[in-house]
């Protein structure tokens, strides 16, 4: 007969303030020696009340609590919002816009793609390589800024225009682009680092979208092995896409003679969804014909994310969760909302 | 009275020592353009360490907890007198000082479990049996690492080890017992990649978690001390110890040891942190072999050499 050793379990607490989550998460995890056997998450603390705030708000000012649905992605959430706004007033920018604001959402993926990277390599303690991607962040960061230096609402507005990148924006993706390249081989290339990622935090790809889970991660299940490792390599190589793509696309003219923007919307409602860095942020306005919206809601990738968490750690080994939780990139205020 | 002056100096050569270790590891971590900061942080640390209240968590092991870093200071201590840092400069010149170096170290390992024990918490605990697991990962290839020279120099006095180098250093005929030599030095000092016990914010601090003031002072002196002292070490088994053209020896041998820290800080960035359970299969199954790979390499040629007589 196996005879077994009673243990006793041990309850952990981790957060809420994390180094590997944009904002506070407080985990209890229940562990048996060095083995988890279940976790408890309490969210919550980083809740705004952001749909809310934009019923109270006239549709331009909307636009500016928008920004902030994902504090990380302000293009995904303002993005989201005017393509809602143009769906109420039935005139979707056209299609030279919309190539624009793709290649900024792009831009914006794989510059919080390796801030990801930064956090979670500073979390394993591969400190060279956090170092490399810090710096490239750093650099996509600046040029990001380039963008915002012109009042938003003027370049990304219902019926607005869309401002071309500058010619040196464009030029230093294109010198950035082959550096991050050179980045996603080295961590891709790191056998200590494949050891450590690999067969560890699988997430099926039933599972994923029985959840409702969008976006990097329903990919690293869907092409790849579903693990840690596997959500960095789809990371590394969605950044590397997303500014090849960005150099191809903003080097094109984009302002085509568009209208001043049209901050009124009439009655009805309007839903899209756009493709943030951590999935899909879908926004749904509801027009009474008045100054704001009537009513807003909003779907948060990362609280999809959030669900499976408990599931997720069950099984694995202590030392493994942080990795694991980092390689699901939360981002608390989105989550919370 | 000699030994008193001879255990002083070699109390204050580890105090420098450790300051160096501090600024290293600094260094390495912010790079060399914040070398200022990197010199006066771990001074501005050690007093605010110093000023802060030293608490005792409840229902602890007093004894254990407020012996831990004493135990962990006082091995490394005894440790540092047989580190010959010149010709004749030496706190104790015995027949058996790398013998003598490895054991007098061993009671390190026993402080951070009694630390972590003591402290009556579960991050504590965890952090004990995690270090645990370092006793059984570097004692054995950190020792037949340094059989290596031992047998090269037909001895196990630090000082004639220093002194058969003085045609070849060791390091260019036993690439491979230096490497196995300084992994297991990072395994003995709890340094990254194998800092497990203390690091990952899932143990808040591990073993040092409920420490503060002044035995948390203590602990990071013995952990920085430590490694000082296995890289000392690595410096008089395969560089020579003090040996070098034109500058005095400790001077020489200074250079040597602060260069070598910084190197394998250095290149320790380069790796993530390993979990216990892979920090163990890579000591059993790659160190321990290699290192009985390097008696062998090491050995054949000294037995022809030395006709395994002496």
């Amino acid at each position: 007969k196996r005879m077994e050793l009673a243990t006793e379990p041990a309850v952990l607490s981790l957060g809420p303030v994390q180094p590997f989550t944009a904002g506070p998460l407080r985990l209890l995890l229940i562990a048996d020696g060095g083995q988890l056997l279940s976790a408890r998450v309490e969210a919550g603390y980083a809740h705004r009340g952001t749909a809310e705030a934009m019923v109270h708000a006239d549709w331009r000012q909307a636009g500016q609590i928008a920004r902030h649905l994902d504090p990380l992605a302000p293009m995904a959430g303002l993005t989201a919002y005017v393509r809602a706004l143009e769906g109420l007033q039935g005139r979707p920018s056209s299609e030279r816009v919309e190539r624009v604001r793709e290649a900024a959402l792009a831009l914006e993926r794989s510059q919080d793609h390796l801030w990801w990277l930064t956090r979670f390599l500073d979390v394993l303690g591969s400190g060279r390589l956090a170092g490399a991607a810090r710096h490239l962040a750093t650099a996509l960061a600046g040029v990001s800024a380039t963008l915002w230096e012109q009042p938003p609402a003027e370049w990304i507005a219902p019926q607005g225009g869309a401002a071309p990148f500058r010619a040196s924006t464009v030029a230093e993706i294109r010198h950035l682009t082959p550096e991050v390249a050179g980045l996603r081989d080295r961590v891709l290339g790191d056998r200590l680092l494949g050891l450590r990622t690999r067969g560890i935090g699988v997430l099926a790809i039933e599972r994923l979208r029985a959840a409702g889970v969008t976006g990097p991660v329903l990919r690293a299940s869907e092409h790849g092995a579903g693990d840690i490792a596997a959500r960095l390599a789809l990371r590394m190589e969605e950044a590397v896409a997303g500014l090849s793509a960005v150099a191809e696309v903003a080097g094109r003219p984009a302002k085509d003679g568009e209208s001043l923007p049209q901050w009124t919307a009439p009655p009805g409602s309007a839903q899209v969804a756009v493709e943030g860095p951590r999935g899909q942020i879908a926004l749904g306005l509801v027009s009474d014909g008045g100054d704001g919206p009537a009513a807003v809601s909003w779907r948060r990738p990362s609280t999809a994310l959030l669900a499976l968490v408990p599931e997720l750690l069950a099984g694995q080994k202590l030392s493994d969760a942080e990795a694991s939780l980092a390689s699901l990139d939360l981002a608390m205020a989105e989550a919370d909302g | 009275m000699n030994a008193f002056i001879s255990a002083s100096i070699v109390f204050g050569g580890l105090l420098v020592g450790i300051y160096g270790i501090a600024v290293l590891d600094r260094l390495v971590k912010l790079g060399p353009r914040h070398a200022g900061n990197a010199l006066v942080a771990p001074i501005l640390e050690a007093v605010s360490l110093a000023r802060q209240q030293d608490l005792v968590p409840r229902n602890a092991d007093g004894l254990l907890f407020r012996s831990a870093p004493l135990v962990a200071l006082t091995s490394i201590a005894l440790a540092a007198l047989v580190i010959p840092v010149g010709p004749g400069l030496v706190g104790l010149d015995t027949s058996v000082g790398v013998f003598y170096f490895i054991v007098v170290l061993s009671p390190f390992v026993p402080a951070m479990m009694n630390a972590g024990w003591g402290q009556n918490a579960k991050e504590g605990l965890f952090g004990a049996f995690r270090a645990a697991t370092h006793l059984l990962s570097y004692e054995v290839p950190l020792g037949f690492a340094a059989i290596g020279p031992v047998i090269a120099a037909q001895s196990l006095s630090t000082v004639q080890i220093v002194e058969r180098q003085a045609s070849l250093l060791y390091a260019a005929w036993q690439p491979l017992g230096l490497a196995i030599y300084l992994v297991a030095s990072l395994f003995m000092s709890y340094r990254h990649p194998f800092d497990i016990p203390q690091a990952g914010s899932e143990l808040a601090g591990g073993v040092l978690a409920e420490y503060s003031g002044l035995r948390l002072l203590l602990f990071k002196a013995a952990l920085d001390g430590i490694f000082f002292l296995l890289m000392a070490m690595a410096v008089v088994l395969f560089f020579g110890g003090w040996l070098g053209p034109l500058l005095p020896g400790p001077l020489w041998f200074a250079i040597k040891t602060f260069l070598l820290a910084y190197a394998v800080l250095w290149l320790s960035r380069f790796a993530p942190r390993l979990r216990h359970d892979q920090m163990l299969s890579f000591s059993w199954k790659v160190l321990i072999p290699a290192a009985l790979l390097n008696v062998l390499v090491v050995g054949v040629p000294a037995l022809f050499l030395f006709g395994g007589g002496g």
